[in-house]
C-alpha cells in the first residue's frame, strides 16, 4: 500500500522478554495521539500485537541474538503493527489462513496465535529478504475512523 | 512481577498479580499457585485488581493453577479483573472455566 500514515512509531530492538514493555509503552505512545479507536479496540489490539511479539520472542528467537523492527502505521480507516524479526521461519501449519485453531479449554498453552487472530481485522505473514514480516491489522468501527 | 500472597486459612489463599501477566511472569504465578497449593491451601482466589494486562501465558498459567488447585480438591477462582482481562476470556470463551467474580469475598463464596 503507497498512502502515506497519520502517524508512524517504530523502534528496533533484539527479540527478547525486555522488548515487551517496551512493544507496550509505544502503543501507548500511539494511543496518546490516536483516540478514535474504542477502549475495546484499542484492548483487542494491544493484546493481539503483544501475543505476536512473544511468539516471536519465544519461538522465532528461541534465546538467540534476534533482531526486531516493530512499527506502528495510523492511518485514516486502521491502523497497523509491523514486525519483522531475523529469526526463524514459523512452521507451515501455523500460518493457515485462520491461524492455528483454538486448542482444547483446559489446555496451558497454543493460544496465543489464535488469540491474536481474533482479536484484530487482519494477520499476514511473508517473509521477505530472509526476515519473518507480520502484519496485524485493526479497523475501527467508529464513525468517524482514525484521526491523527 | 510482585505477586502478593495473602493465607486467608490453612485451607484457602488470595494471589494477587501486579502488573502484566505475561511471558515473563506467568512462571512466576505458576509456580507460586503450585506451591501455596502444596502447602494446603487449595482454595485459591487470584486477585486481578493490579494485574494491567493478560496475555495467553497469563491465561495459561491460571489454567495450571486451577488444575493443581482441583486436583489438591480445592479450586482456583478470579476477582476483580479488568477490562483487558475480561476481553481475553471472552474471546477464549473460558469465562466458564475462570468464572470472573466482581470481590475477592464473592469469589470465595463462589
Amino acid at each position: 500500500m503507497g498512502e502515506k500514515p497519520l502517524r508512524r512509531l517504530g523502534l528496533v530492538t533484539t527479540a527478547d522478554e525486555p522488548c515487551l514493555d517496551a512493544v507496550h509503552d509505544l502503543i501507548g505512545e500511539l494511543w496518546s495521539v490516536v483516540d478514535a479507536l474504542s477502549a475495546d479496540e484499542k484492548v483487542s489490539f494491544e493484546t493481539a500485537v503483544a501475543e505476536l511479539v512473544a511468539n516471536i520472542v519465544q519461538h522465532a528467537a528461541k534465546g538467540r541474538v534476534v533482531e526486531l523492527c516493530f512499527e506502528l502505521l495510523s492511518f485514516a480507516d486502521r491502523v497497523e503493527a509491523h514486525l519483522r524479526d531475523t529469526g526463524l521461519h514459523p512452521p507451515d501449519n501455523v500460518l493457515t489462513k485462520d491461524m492455528p485453531p483454538m486448542p482444547y479449554e483446559l489446555a496451558e498453552h497454543g493460544r496465543g496465535l489464535a488469540m491474536a487472530r481474533l482479536m484484530v481485522d487482519e494477520v499476514h505473514y511473508e517473509t521477505v529478504d530472509g526476515r519473518n514480516h507480520w502484519l496485524l491489522m485493526l479497523r475501527p468501527k467508529a464513525r468517524s475512523g482514525v484521526q491523527a | 512481577m510482585d505477586i502478593d500472597t495473602d493465607l486467608r486459612s490453612p485451607t484457602s489463599a488470595v494471589v494477587r498479580p501486579h502488573g502484566r501477566l505475561n511471558m515473563v511472569a506467568a512462571p512466576a504465578l505458576r509456580s507460586l499457585v503450585a506451591e501455596v497449593v502444596a502447602a494446603g491451601h487449595s482454595m485459591i482466589v487470584v486477585d486481578l485488581a493490579e494485574t494491567v494486562f493478560m496475555d495467553s501465558s497469563g491465561l495459561g498459567a491460571l489454567i495450571a493453577g486451577l488444575k493443581s488447585a482441583r486436583q489438591a480438591g480445592g479450586d482456583l477462582r478470579i476477582a476483580c479483573a479488568t477490562e483487558q482481562v475480561l476481553t481475553v476470556l471472552d474471546l477464549t470463551n473460558l469465562s466458564r472455566v475462570l468464572r470472573p467474580h466482581e470481590s475477592v469475598e464473592s469469589a470465595f463464596d463462589g
